[in-house]
Order: C-alpha cells, then structure tokens, then sequence
C-alpha cells in the first residue's frame, strides 16, 4: 500500500533507528529470532528410528523462520487463519513446545491460555481446578488461598464453583478458566481465540479485566482470527500465514492488508505529495492544521476530518470531527486549513484522519482518498502542553449547588 | 542450584504432581484415599490365608506357615512397589496430556512422581509386614533399617525404567498394554514366591544377580535375618539403579522433544 510505511497511526512517532532499537530491545518481555517449529510426521515404520536413534524423515513446518518481540506493556495481534500456526507458535514461545530451530526469550512469569480444554480432571470441583493450576504455576498456599475467592466472585459460578467440572455448561467452563488463567496479575499473557467466548456480559468482564492488567503492566500476545478484538487491544499485530509472517505493522494497517479491502486511488483528488506525515500542536491553543490536496476533475470534491484515539483495550474513540465540506471544484492545487480554536485536547497522540469525497448518488459520500486508520494509513497528531486529567478540554462551565437542605 | 537438570522449582513441582496423582486415581470414588491403604492391604490379607491356611506352606527348614507368609511378603511388598511403579509411571506423559499440551515444565517429573507412586503400597505392605512380624513374637529391631538404602536404589533403579516405558509409550502406546503380562512373567521368573533354592541349580547362579532378586534379598535379609545385605549386592544393585536412572533419564530427554508429533 503506498504511502502507509511511514504512518502506522500512532506509532508514527516511534523513528526507528539504531539507539532506540537497542533500548527497544532491552525492554520487550517476549522476543523471538529465525523461530521454527517442525512437528515430525510418524507413521508406522518411521517411529522407531525417532526411538532408537532420535531422528527422523518426514517432518511438517508449522511454524517458519518467526522474528517477533512485544515490548512491555504492550499486546501483539497475532491474526491468522485456521491452521496458520498461531496456537503452534504460542506453545513455542511458551515453552511447550521445545523450537526446532532459532531462539526463544520470555522475560518474567507466564499465564498462557491455549486452549480452553480443561487440562485436568473433569471429576476435580471448580476450586479443586483453580487451586491446582495455581499451584502448578508456583503460587504457594496463603496466595492460593487469597486469588481462590477473587475467581469465585469473577467466575460468577456461585455454588457450582464447589461441584465438579463434569456439571459445568461449556460457557461455565470457560468462565472458570478464564478466571483463573487470568487471576496472577503483572504478568505475560499469551492467550489464544478465547476473547470470543461466553455471553456478552462475560465477554465484558473479560475486557474489563485485560484493561486493567494492562494498566498494571501486563503484556502479552493475542492470537485470533477475529481481527476486531486485535483493533481494540493492539496497537500492533502481524499476519500468519502457512507458518510464516506474512504482514506486520500498526494493527488497523495490517487488518485492512488482511481483509483485503479496496483502497481510493486517488484518481480524481488525492492529498498531495507533500502531505506530513504528522502534526504536532499545543494544547488548549488556536490551532490551523493546513493541508495540501490535489484535485484533478472539475466537480465538487468534499473533505472531512477528525481526530481520533486508541486506547489499549478500549479501541478507537472519536474525539473532533469536521463535518464534510465541499473545498474545491476545478483541477489545481489547494491549500485547506482547518482551524481548531482554543484546541480541546489534553497533551499527547492523537491519530488524525483525512477524508476526500465526491457526493454520489442519493447525497451518499463516495472517498476519493483517504488518510484513516482504518485503512491503516492515517497521520500522528502530537499535542504538547500542560497535562490534563481527561482527554479532551471543552469550554463547559458548571456550577453546583444543594437543592434540597 | 541444580542436580541433573532439576531445580528448586522442579522440586516444587515434583510434589505437587505427586499430590495430583494420589488425589486424580482416588477421585471419585466414596473412600477416596482409603482405597491407597486398602487395596494392598486386602492382597497381602488374601495372601496370608491362602499360603497360611489353605496351602499351609512352609518353607524348607521351617516349623510354621507364617514364617513363609512373612518369607513371601517380604518380596511381594516391594514387588507390589515396583509393578505400580511401572504402570503409572508407563502411562504418566500419555495419561497427563493435558498437562504436557498447556503448561511448559520438564516433562520427565511426570514419571518420575509415577515412581514414587508406588511409595505408598509399600509403605501399606512394610507396616502389614511389621505387624505379622511382631505377631509371630519377632521384636523390633535397629537393623530393620538397613532396608532404607536397598528401597532408595529400588525407587532409582524403577524410576529410570519408568522414563524408557513413558517416553517409548507416547510413540507405541501397545507399551502399556503389553506391560502387565512382562510383569506377570517377571514375578513368577524371580525368585518372588518360591525361594531361590527351588530353582535348577544352573539357574540359581544366573538368578542371584537378578535385579528383583537382589532387590527382595535386601529387604529379606534385615527383616528376617536381622542381618545387613550382603555389601556386593548394595554395590551391585547401586551401580545398576544409576545406570538405569542415568540411562532412562537420557533416553526420556533425547525423546521427549518428539512428543509433540504424538500427544
């Protein structure tokens, strides 16, 4: 996709170069290099030289030549199709899977969730289960004791949370394991398909809780097919392809790759060359944003714009948005300036988007060229000045008072 | 700190496997854990009577039918050991699949904690073993403990047999299968349940260096005898338990990178 290297949304303000690679590095928590998992094919006359002699013939690549590393603090999207080698790849870099070649580097405890098979006894209760997984990943007795009752409550499984798994219902099942795969907190997190489970109020729940491990410094890695739940927890994500990575970028650029949807051509009118790549403004100032565009026919074209922000394990959010106006209607070059008086955001990254358009029919906006995240390809905005409580500083005035004594 | 690839954690995890798998083959059932004590009881109760009262074997020299239960038992216990032993620990990688598929840890604790499972009859049997001693007027005595060092090399030397048969199970899971009858045939080719001297006299000298053999010796011997194993049979079953454990640790590690193709 032309023009969409050099403004992964926010992350257009990460240059990379040589230092910051270094310091990049020192602080990912999950770093792969040339990984590779063969699984060996066994058949009947092939198992005994994998016995007698350990090695074999016939072996299938499911994961090939992987480089990645998540930086702390941070969720990667891994989006893939069945069979891609996601779920092989987070069992290698879990250490489950021992690599056939290349190296694994996991820096600080891991909760994994591959699959939500109950890896244990279905005779076990509920507790039983919670107690068990805790103790097999290292937690002793008095924090068992204290995490047994915060996965209760979050598992809302009530009495059942004393009767044996084999009772449960498959939504029940995975409620419990959820909880408990997620109870340690401060942790690395690889966790596959599961974010699609359960009922809507415990799918909520589920966000509710990666929020707020990301904000105690979680990180971690979501496998998946389903490419919204990656817009809203990654700021970055790759595509697996047959085991290899075949995409990587700023996580909306590489779903739009991924979906494969049509991008304008910018045929008609189409933002100039010299478009910036970012913004930068101060806060609470007047602020003119001037943009260059290039218009080509001779009728109206429209443009548009907002500024929008991505939050980790919320999504995207509006915060300003210019209603389409038509700016130019014969071929030339044009200047449009957008005026944002006292500018009503506080201090940081903001993702603005750029929007031109012809009316088609029935009064519908057809886009000529688009600068969006959502077609992985849209402009950092960077807001200095003085830190705000919230995001977003209107001119509201209030005042209270008691109204009954 | 680590001793043969284990660590601290390893340790850890050592135990809570072993507090699983006592917990998991009870599970279910009303008695629960009662069963691990009942089970062996009842065979060596069925044993008892049937030699003591039904058959009224002696063994040669002697004047009484209990002296040839206790002289049976004395083997049988540690046999009963090493059979569960085997069989838990052969199926200890395919059985916990779940396991081994979702958590990342050193596959060869699993069985190994299978090995130590059978901790548990031959304590049942030793106690079972104390109390008919001490019925047919035999005080207790220091030397008893000489069985300690002979039952470590025992766990060592099943335990490194154990890692072959898990690993060689997860490929050919017919291991498993096969493995009782090896053991029924194991039994009755040791001299187990007819003294050594009822064997062809060509054969008793091949069968004192029987494993099984040195190992029910070593136990006989203090508790019947009050006397210690002899010193070439300790040194002999040593070298051969680290041999075993050595060999079958090797073999396990050399193979269990293949596990994914099969589990």
């Amino acid at each position: 996709m032309p023009g969409s290297s050099g403004a992964g949304g926010l992350l257009a303000t990460a240059v990379p170069g040589a230092a910051r690679d270094e310091e990049t590095m020192s602080r990912s928590v999950v770093e792969c290099r040339d990984l590779s998992k063969t699984f060996v094919l066994l058949d009947g006359q092939s198992i005994w030289p994998v016995i007698l002699g350990g090695h074999f013939v016939k072996g299938f690549p499911a994961v090939r030549d992987v480089t990645l590393q998540v930086r702390q603090g941070e969720f990667l999207g891994v989006l893939g199709r069945n069979g891609a080698g996601k779920s092989t790849l987070l069992r290698t870099l879990g250490g489950v899977y021992a690599p056939t070649s290349g190296t694994v580097r996991v820096a600080g405890p891991l909760s994994a969730i591959y699959e939500l098979g109950m890896a244990g006894n279905e005779l076990l209760t509920g507790q039983d289960f919670a107690s068990r997984w805790l103790a097999l990943h290292g937690s002793g007795r008095r924090q068992v004791d204290r995490l047994l009752s915060e996965i209760a409550e979050f598992a809302e499984l009530g009495e059942y949370f004393d009767n044996p798994i084999y009772t449960y219902s498959a939504g029940m099942k995975a409620r419990l394991f959820f909880s408990v795969a997620t109870s340690l907190p401060g942790q690395i997190y690889l966790i596959d398909e599961v974010l699609s489970v359960g009922d809507e109020h415990f799918q909520t729940k589920c966000w509710r809780r990666l929020r707020e491990r990301l904000a105690a410094g979680a990180s971690g890695i979501l496998a998946t097919h389903d490419w919204t739940s990656v817009l809203k927890l990654c700021r970055e994500a790759c595509v697996l392809e047959r085991g290899r990575i075949v995409d990587r970028g700023s996580s909306p650029a590489v779903v739009q790759r991924y979906l494969g949807l049509p991008q304008p051509r910018g045929d008609a009118a189409a933002f100039a060359a010299h478009l910036p790549s970012a913004y930068c403004a101060l806060a609470e100032e007047d602020t003119t944003l001037s943009i260059p565009i290039d218009v080509k026919v001779t009728s109206p074209v429209w443009f548009a714009c907002s500024v929008e922000s991505f939050r980790q394990g919320i999504g995207w959010s509006h915060l300003l948005q210019v209603e389409p106006r038509p700016v130019a209607s014969t071929p030339g070059l044009y200047e449009v300036a957008v005026t944002i008086p006292t500018l009503p955001l506080s201090p940081g990254e903001y993702s603005l988007n750029l929007f031109l358009s012809e009316r088609g029919a029935e009064g519908t906006f057809v886009p000529l060229d688009v600068r969006s995240w959502t077609y992985g390809n849209d402009l950092a905005f960077a807001v200095a000045g003085k830190p705000r409580e919230s995001v977003s500083v209107l001119p509201l005035r209030w005042r209270g008072g008691r109204t009954q004594s | 700190m680590q001793i043969l690839g284990f660590d601290r954690a390893d340790a850890l995890r050592l135990l809570n496997f072993l507090k699983m798998g006592l917990r998991d083959r009870f599970l279910g059932s009303t008695l629960g854990l009662v069963w691990a004590i009942v089970n062996p009881l009842l065979m060596m109760g069925i044993f008892t009577f049937v030699f003591a009262f039904v058959f009224r074997s002696r063994l040669p020299g002697a004047e009484t039918s209990l002296s040839f239960v206790i002289w049976l038992i004395s083997g049988y216990g540690p046999w009963l050991a090493i059979s569960d032993s085997l069989a838990t620990s052969t199926g200890a990688v395919t059985g916990n699949s779940g396991l081994v598929k979702n958590l990342a840890f050193k596959t060869e604790l699993l069985p190994i904690a299978g090995s130590l499972m059978g901790l548990v009859p031959l304590a049942v049997s030793t106690c079972y073993l104390v109390a008919l001693l001490v019925l047919s007027g035999t005080r207790p005595s220091l030397s008893w403990l000489a069985i300690l060092p002979v039952l470590v090399l025992q766990f060592v030397f099943i335990t490194g047999i154990g890692l072959c048969l898990a690993a060689v199970n997860v490929f050919v899971r017919d291991t498993a299968m096969v493995l009782p009858n090896v053991l029924m045939i194991l039994l009755f080719s040791s001299p187990i349940f007819y003294p050594l001297s009822e064997f062809p006299k060509v054969l008793q000298g091949v069968l004192q260096f029987h494993p099984f053999q040195v190992i029910a010796e070593g136990y006989r011997q203090p508790l019947l005898h009050r006397a210690w194993p002899a010193p070439w049979s300790l040194a002999y079953l040593a070298v051969l338990s680290a041999m075993a454990f050595l060999g079958g640790l090797v073999f396990f590690r050399k193979l269990k990178g293949y596990f994914d193709a099969r589990i």
